[in-house]
């Protein structure tokens, strides 16, 4: 049943004033000292991916020699995927395997890259606004240490990201 | 007279010798330190170009100073040999597991008005795919070592 709040019997109504006092706990005190340690309790691994990928829109909008900003499509997919494979490490492995902050750069044809070095394996993930591709290296040898194709499919992503964490 | 660590004579327009050093510039975004789990790594983008022709110094032509090679003082700079670069000559593109094509590696002068210590690691036949470029650029991050005094453990220690 619910119950509804009923006025104070000990003041009436018709006696109550803007005068009135309410017993209102002590005003909480706000240290500023230190917000970024509450706001990073509320960041999920991801999110330092995503603001990485944001961040090479600040980088220049020409070739300059060493680098070039990529194009928005390339940061939008590729917000997208990176997205797409951090669910499926979440839900697959049931907490059992920890995610791994890939390095996030940008290649020279405006390309997002995404890369993780684990033991001797490297994998590279070049997402384009119509395509991602990867780069598997586990050696020093170009063609047999080496293997490239398309990490388009959750069936693809999730075979790479299986072949980079398992020994 | 510049010389290569074989004694020989390095000419700013003469071929690049083998036991030439060479410099390359890298810029920090390109290095990852892992926070929590630890370690390193440099990226393969580090050894990009839109052309295809990755961009070098020869350290006997820039006084064997690291530095020349820095576009920016904060960069960092990856020195490799010559002839570690030439010895990728198996670059080969399959389709179908067939080869089809033959990509010999190597390095030469790029020589610039103001700079003639400028070379360039290309390909002969030009890479027309990038799949090609993107294992070369794998394998240059294998052959190539940091500089001393130039490298992300010597900035932290800045």
């Amino acid at each position: 049943m619910t119950v509804l709040a009923q006025p104070s019997r000990d003041i009436p109504r018709e006696q109550t004033t803007a005068r009135t006092v309410y017993p209102f706990p002590p005003r909480r005190r706000f240290v500023f000292t230190e917000p970024e340690a509450i706001y990073e309790n509320y960041r999920t691994p991801l999110d330092e991916t995503l603001d990485d990928i944001d961040a090479l829109l600040t980088w220049p909008a020409e070739w300059d020699g060493y680098q070039v900003a990529p194009s928005l499509d390339a940061v939008t997919w590729a917000r997208s995927w990176i997205k797409s494979l951090y669910d499926e490490v979440e839900d697959k492995s049931a907490g059992s395997q920890e995610w791994i902050e890939p390095l996030v750069v940008a290649d020279a044809h405006r390309n997002v890259v995404f890369e993780w070095v684990e033991a001797h394996k490297r994998l590279v993930i070049y997402v384009s606004p119509n395509t991602v591709q990867y780069l598997k290296a586990w050696g020093p040898d170009i063609w047999s240490d080496m293997d490239e194709g398309n990490a388009e499919t959750p069936d693809e992503r999730w075979a790479l990201w299986r072949w980079l964490t398992t020994d | 007279m510049a010389l290569a660590d074989d004694g020989l004579a390095i000419e700013g327009h003469g071929p690049v010798r083998n036991r030439e050093l060479l410099y390359r510039n890298i810029k920090r975004v390109y290095w990852k330190k892992q926070k929590k789990r630890g370690g390193s790594y440099l990226s393969t983008q580090a050894f990009t170009d839109p052309q295809y022709r990755i961009s070098v110094y020869r350290a006997a032509l820039c006084g064997n100073d690291p530095s020349h090679a820095q576009e920016e003082d904060e960069d960092y700079v990856r020195g490799l040999y010559a002839e570690d670069v030439r010895a990728i000559d198996t670059v080969i593109k399959f389709d179908n597991n067939e080869p089809t094509e033959h990509y010999r590696v190597d390095v030469a002068p790029a020589p610039r008005c103001d700079d003639p210590s400028h070379a360039e690691i290309f390909t002969d036949p030009e890479i027309t795919s990038r799949g090609v470029f993107k294992r070369l650029q794998a394998r240059l991050v294998c052959i190539s070592r940091w500089e001393k005094g130039y490298s992300p453990s010597d900035a932290e220690g800045e």
